[in-house]
């Protein structure tokens, strides 16, 4: 498609430059941290790792694996992911749909809008969140992490511009054969919304993957936290531990097992593998050029 | 007749969104009424009323006030240099050749935004110290060392730069998803009458990627006093904190940690009103101007 | 294909609404403490006799890191919770166990589903007095508690005041193991200072002396330093200052230690020391974690410290560096030539309350008599239960059901001590839950082991913090904070922001942005900033005794 000049071919050299760069530079940290999660806690606390393990060993691993909950704590997390995401997805597809239409074709669409948006900028606060939640007897259920958030409105608000994106002429070939707005949406609209969904659905993928809080408050029991909450138990009770360990008699085991860095290393891989492995298949869709030409004619 | 079925089915679809929304977001914003009161969960919501002064309070702490302007300096330029960079990096991307080579440097930036300021803030830590590879690296060129950390007017674009680095893989994603959507047909009949690549970009990808930036920009607006939170707590320290010290940073100190939930509550109002003000004007301005309707 | 999405896109919507039904039905259920018990329990006669039927008590937890749980055990079924039963036939139920305690805590009093028996901080015991959801114990603390748990509110009797609101006993304080952890120490790096054959620091001028002499040879720098100032603050005390406590000025009020002239002598003295390089030129981005990192790489030997040093860098030193790498502890000695006080805060972890709900407080008194008894006589039991409950790090179980003696580390130090003089081969079951300690000073003594550095630089060693800290209890070289008791309405309100003013300000002294006449101008923004209002509520709540 473009010019082979000599010109182009500079751009071309320079582009590639430029971004390994940068890309080497985002990659670095990750390495280093790789590295100090394989690496003994005694030369951590030197601060003697760059980017190659320093007397390699697994126990920050073996510490965080321990026990079998990290398998528990996965499971869980994989069933938040799941079930969140999809009631995500289906939820933002079928309110950004409509809310994609003009007003004319949507009568209160503004006021709709309206109502969304507002919970973007205001909120009332944990407690109260909390007093609903618990209210509709949803603690210490999956429910409890999935059903507050179940609308992104920012996700569902970037959706929606892509969906406006779309050629009116698409829908209105299908009008006009006689489907109605629901069949238009799943048919018609779905199959070309791939890049968008891969991306808003990333989007809520990670938030879902990384969120700890809400394990946190409403599980009452430590086993039934999804992974990201069960990982930053490790690492808090481990800081509080250091933090004072004014009577604390249990804590010189502990201390010497790891480093906090070691720890908060490993914990990271392990927190982020499963999400960096969904990445490169999502990958795909962003980067597929979209089909939208050839519905044209 | 036709048209009115159709609106129903419209509506049915919003439904669902409605009510959960109205359940979960709706229903806990009673609790706003918090910031008037003296909270005492034990007394839940009727705990003593005491109008205005937590409001008050905050306002009338000395400090306070510099970290609102260190606040919108720090979260402006980030939010400007949020949307560049990742533009630019979008449109490097689209013009490789390559669908690996994009693929894989896309997958490489995006990897810092799979590590939380925690972890990165040790490793900036040592990257910025004195003796780090930074400073290493412009004592080639005999500059500094550069208290990057400890500098109090130099620490905010440290704020603001490392901020970027970390996040633009996220925004590169969503423009470059964007970009995908642009009918190839424009630039193949571009190019037949001649155009060069900037011209393209310039007439063709830019215009075209503009909603999308106008979209990420007015969502951006609406989190603009969160100057980022867990970046600054994790990476500043009492030298600077003329400069670095933000909303977020002094309210924790303030010791909502220590249960202070009214304090906490009236400050999240502020920012609440604050925030849908930038945002009201600002989909004012991008419809008026532009002639986007966001929303 | 088509097809499937359909079905897909059902089943979704089906989860929805499965969900928001589940969620419905369950609704009767919460609420919290429904297990325990509607009626009162008729209670035995003699106070270490079982219920006849039993009582059911709940409680709640915070996660605890260290625990290790041997096979089949776990938060809600183990030793102390067996030991309960057997004793005395209460069942001891936990609502939830939550590594965010605190937070959890408050949703659970804004829920108002507390459990009977839970611990709370001084404005949560404040609160729920005030929403009355909380027992008034005065009594049945008169008729349950032991001669053993009287005793010690006896000898800590401030403290226990401090549970009192109008006069009645609304919490029980835990208080805590003692205030033997309180002094901090100076540290200094122990094959250094034997190679350079430097004598014992006898003032201040030594300390510099020795970190001076450590710089000349080993390079680096001279004293350790965080961006809190953690260690200026430690050697403070060798000025006469006492930052971060209040205590009585000059003219008999109370004053808060950090803004009094004492602390701008010190400060003089330290910006002079930084001036000169030997205080870490790049302390004001270094973290506690930081710091001890340059300890760790040979880059200081001197270092201002709490008195776990040897549990954290300890560790790190022995595996990286080697046993004579250890840093050992030496009282922090005048820069004056008067007496240096130790700073003291008050010490107590907790109030334990009970529920209006609960039926048999008794029972919680009857919990509280078994902690104390198995704590301090031990040797009356049998040594395998103790150490059953002792071991596997699940002291902290009882969490809520505890009141500590305040001499238990102080008792513990001597206890191990005496038999490490001893005999380094003693069993160490015959210690009961002090063998552990004993055992990890014979590890490192005989072996050098890494695991024992902790203990044996808080205990065992021939310099050992504890020693030092016994000698400034023994002789009442100490200063006690006058706030002994819960923070006063500004202070609570201002968090830490207030103390950060003066941080700031101290940082800006030493680094140099500042001359020390900002000392004065300091003092003057930390008192508009609510400082003067902390200091009369201060003068106020706990002035005038």
């Amino acid at each position: 498609m473009q010019y082979k000049t000599k010109g182009n071919k500079i751009f071309n050299v320079v582009n590639i430059f430029i971004l390994t760069i940068v890309s080497l530079t985002c990659i670095l940290p990750f390495i280093n941290l790789l590295a100090i999660s394989f690496s003994d806690s005694a030369a951590v606390s030197a601060g003697a790792v760059g980017f190659v393990p320093v007397d390699f060993t697994l126990s920050a691993y073996e510490y965080a694996l321990k026990g079998g909950k990290f398998l528990r704590a996965l499971l869980i997390s994989f069933e938040r992911v799941f079930l969140g995401v999809g009631i995500n997805l289906i939820l933002m597809i079928l309110t950004a749909y409509p809310l994609s239409k003009t007003r004319k074709q949507v009568t209160g669409r503004s006021v709709y809008m309206v109502y969304f948006v507002i919970t973007m900028l205001v909120s009332g606060g944990m407690i109260p969140t909390y007093l609903v939640v618990t209210g509709l007897g949803l603690k210490d259920t999956i429910w409890a992490l999935v059903l507050p958030g179940a609308v992104p409105v920012y996700n569902m608000i970037i959706l929606m511009n892509f969906m406006r994106g779309i050629p009116e002429e698409i829908e209105e070939a299908a009008a006009i054969d006689g489907a109605s707005p629901f069949q238009i949406l799943v048919k018609v609209l779905l199959p070309v919304l791939k890049p968008a969904l891969a991306t808003v659905g990333l989007f809520c993928i990670v938030t879902h993957w990384n969120d700890w809080f809400s394990g946190m408050i409403y599980m009452n029991n430590p086993n039934n936290y999804p992974l990201q909450t069960y990982l930053q138990t490790l690492l808090q009770s481990f800081e509080q531990l250091l933090r004072s360990s004014q009577g604390a008699q249990d804590i010189q085991a502990l201390l010497v097992q790891m480093d906090a860095r070691t720890g908060r290393a490993a914990q990271l891989f392990l927190g982020a593998i499963p999400v960096m492995i969904i990445y490169p298949f999502l990958q795909k869709y962003f980067t597929k050029g979209l089909v939208l030409g050839s519905v044209k004619g | 007749m036709k048209k009115l079925k159709r609106q129903w089915q419209y509506h049915l679809m919003l439904l669902p969104g409605v009510i959960l929304i109205f359940i979960f977001a709706y229903i806990p914003l009673y609790g706003v009424i918090i910031a008037f009161e003296d909270y005492n969960p034990a007394l839940g919501f009727s705990s003593p009323w005491v109008g205005l002064k937590n409001f008050e309070y905050i306002f009338s702490q000395p400090a306070f006030l510099r970290t609102i302007w260190n606040t919108f300096f720090i979260a402006v330029a980030k939010l400007i240099g949020g949307i560049v960079v990742p533009v630019i990096f979008a449109l490097l991307l689209n013009e490789l050749v390559s669908n690996r080579l994009k693929r894989i440097f896309q997958t490489l930036i995006y990897i810092p935004n799979f590590l939380s300021w925690v972890i990165m803030a040790g490793v900036l830590i040592d990257i910025l110290s004195n003796t780090g590879v930074i400073n290493q690296f412009l004592g080639i060129f005999g500059v500094g060392p550069v208290n990057f950390l400890g500098n109090a007017s130099i620490f905010p674009w440290t704020m603001i730069v490392t901020d970027i680095w970390k996040g633009f893989g996220f925004g590169t994603v969503v423009y470059l998803a964007a970009l995908t959507s642009i009918d190839p047909g424009l630039y193949e009949s571009a190019i037949l009458d001649g155009a060069t690549r900037w011209q393209q970009i310039r007439y063709i990808t830019l215009p075209l990627l503009m909603p999308t930036i106008i979209l990420m920009l007015v969502l951006a607006l609406g989190n603009v006093l969160n100057a980022g939170f867990d970046q600054i707590y994790n990476l500043y320290s009492p030298i600077v904190y003329q400069t670095g010290d933000i909303i977020d940073t002094y309210v924790y100190r303030l010791g909502i940690e220590q249960a202070q939930y009214s304090v906490g509550a009236a400050i999240g109002l502020f920012k609440s009103a604050v925030s849908a003000v930038l945002v009201l004007t600002s989909y004012i301005l991008a419809d008026k101007c532009a002639g986007y309707k966001i929303f | 294909m088509k097809k499937r999405k359909k079905v897909l896109a059902v089943l979704l919507t089906g989860c929805v609404m499965a969900g928001l039904l589940a969620g419905c039905m369950e609704q009767g259920t919460s609420g919290g403490s429904s297990k325990s018990n509607k009626e009162a329990v008729e209670i035995p006669e003699d106070p270490w006799d079982p219920y006849e039927e039993t009582v059911t008590i709940s409680t709640v937890l915070p996660e605890n890191a260290g625990i290790q749980f041997a096979e089949g055990d776990s938060y809600d079924d183990n030793p102390w919770y067996r030991a309960y039963k057997e004793w005395f036939n209460i069942e001891v139920v936990n609502d939830w166990v939550s590594n965010d305690y605190d937070t959890k805590l408050n949703l659970t009093i804004a829920d108002k589903s507390i459990p009977d028996v839970f611990c709370v901080d001084a404005q949560q015991l404040r609160q729920l007095k005030e929403a009355d959801m909380i027992y008034d114990l005065t009594d049945i603390f008169d008729e349950y508690a032991s001669d053993l748990l009287k005793g010690y509110m006896e000898q800590e009797s401030d403290t226990f005041e401090t549970g009192h609101l109008d006069g009645k006993l609304y919490g029980i304080p835990q208080l805590s193991y003692g205030i033997i952890d309180q002094p901090n120490q100076i540290w200094i790096r122990k094959d250094w200072k034997e190679n350079l054959k430097l004598e014992d620091p006898q003032t201040m001028d030594d300390v510099i002396a020795i970190a001076k002499a450590f710089q000349e040879n080993y390079g680096g720098y001279g004293l350790t330093e965080n961006q809190d100032l953690d260690c200026f603050k430690m050697l403070a005390v060798a000025w006469g200052a006492h930052p971060d406590i209040w205590v009585e000025t000059a003219d008999g009020s109370l004053g808060y230690g950090s803004v009094q002239p004492e602390m701008k002598e010190a400060l003089e003295a330290y910006t002079q020391w930084y001036k000169d390089g030997i205080v870490d030129p790049e302390f004001t981005t270094k973290d506690l974690e930081k710091m001890l990192e340059g300890e760790i790489s040979e880059q200081t030997g001197v270092s201002p410290y709490y008195q776990y040093w040897g549990y954290d860098p300890g560790p790190s030193v022995v595996q990286n560096l080697g046993t004579d790498a250890i840093f050992e502890p030496y009282k922090i000695p005048s820069a004056n030539g008067e007496e240096v006080l130790a700073n003291v805060t008050f010490a107590n972890y907790g109030y334990i309350v009970v529920s209006k709900d609960c039926k048999n407080p008794e029972a919680v008194l009857k919990l509280l008599n078994f902690y104390a008894h198995v704590m301090d006589e031990g040797d009356q039991e049998d040594t395998e239960f103790i150490n059953e409950l002792f071991g596997n790090a699940y002291t902290n179980i009882p969490y809520a059901l505890r009141v500590i003696n305040p001499d238990t580390d102080y008792n513990q130090f001597i206890k191990v001590t005496d038999t490490l003089a001893v005999s380094l081969d003693e069993d160490p079951a015959t210690l009961g839950k002090d063998g552990v300690k004993y055992s990890n000073c014979v590890d490192f003594i005989k072996e050098g082991a890494s695991t024992g550095v902790g203990d044996y630089l808080q205990q065992g060693g021939p310099k050992s913090a504890y020693r030092i800290s016994k000698e400034i209890i023994d002789n009442e070289e100490y200063i006690r904070d006058a706030m002994w008791g819960p923070q006063t309405e500004t202070l609570l309100s201002a968090g830490s922001t207030l103390d950060d003013i003066l941080i700031e300000g101290f940082t800006k002294i030493i680094v140099g942005e500042e001359s020390i006449d900002y000392f004065d101008t300091l003092v003057a923004d930390w008192e508009s900033a609510g400082g003067a209002k902390a200091t009369e509520e201060i003068n106020e709540t706990y002035g005038n005794n």
